[in-house]
């Protein structure tokens, strides 16, 4: 019952943190409430294993909730790639995957953020993760440092390679 | 092209508010997970069949060995040309 309570708690205070970080990585309401989901059971049956001296209870709760995050497109992607396989097989069992579709976007900027966003998607897992936490969660370098267990050093060095890659991509589509 | 200023545009991604069936949903699974535990008869079961298995491993690792000394023993004597026999002269 404490535990319950507890946890109820946590649930409240970093809800939406948890929902919109799920979203920068999975880009749609429908994937990221069945990640956020993941990540609120994964969090109540490791409470217990929680410890406050390592690392304060928002950067072990970002951790979860990246790592979920990351879990589900590498389970979406292959099955995106088993899909092509069994679609031969079975032409109607085909599920269709969700289209990008982030509820924080607006329709003034919808185009060229949608681009943007799916080129932050195409980034190695790192880099990605450097990217969302620095300009889309707006965090400080010290705490994605201290959220992804790096060095500052590293991360200046992960945001260099993701600028440099986003810079060119977005060149490739303007046509550059 | 000023990288810099292009990522800026990602600030203007809106936070969004969890959807209120979520904890409901949440708790649906925590209630629902439960750990199954095998019955005691098969865990013995697996203990027993996991010794046997080893011991037999065991077994047949010794053996190979003993006869693989054996085997480089006599390689060694007919390799040298040893004689084997009492004799002093092959009389």
């Amino acid at each position: 019952m404490g535990d319950e309570l507890k946890f109820e708690s946590i649930y409240n205070e970093f809800k939406n943190l948890v929902f919109n970080i799920c979203l920068h990585y999975v880009l749609n309401k429908e994937d990221a409430q069945d990640v956020a989901q993941e990540v609120f059971v994964k969090l109540y049956h490791s409470l217990n294993q929680y410890n406050p001296e390592t690392a304060s209870i928002k950067t072990w709760i970002y951790r979860i909730a990246i790592n979920q995050s990351l879990d589900f497109l590498k389970a979406k992607k292959a099955k995106k790639r088993f899909g092509f396989i069994t679609s031969l097989f079975h032409p109607d069992s085909n599920e269709p995957i969700h289209d990008m579709a982030h509820p924080g976007i607006f329709l003034e900027d919808k185009e060229s953020l949608e681009g943007l966003l799916l080129i932050i998607q195409s980034l190695p897992e790192k880099q990605k993760t450097a990217i969302i936490l620095t300009k889309i969660e707006d965090r400080s370098q010290k705490d994605v440092a201290e959220i992804m267990e790096i060095s500052i050093k590293a991360l200046e060095s992960l945001l260099q390679r993701a600028k440099q890659t986003i810079e060119k991509k977005l060149k490739d589509k303007e046509g550059f | 092209m000023d990288i810099d200023k292009k990522l800026e545009l990602l600030k203007k991604i809106q936070k969004v508010d969890a959807p209120p069936f979520l904890l409901t949903r949440v708790m649906e699974r925590i209630n629902s997970y439960t750990i199954e535990k095998a019955p005691a008869s098969w865990r013995l079961a697996f203990v027993a069949a996991a010794i046997v298995v080893l011991g037999l491993n065991g077994s047949v690792l010794f053996r190979s060995l003993e006869k693989q000394n054996e085997n480089s023993i006599e390689e060694v004597i007919s390799s040298m040309k040893l004689s084997n026999s009492n004799d002093l002269y092959h009389e």
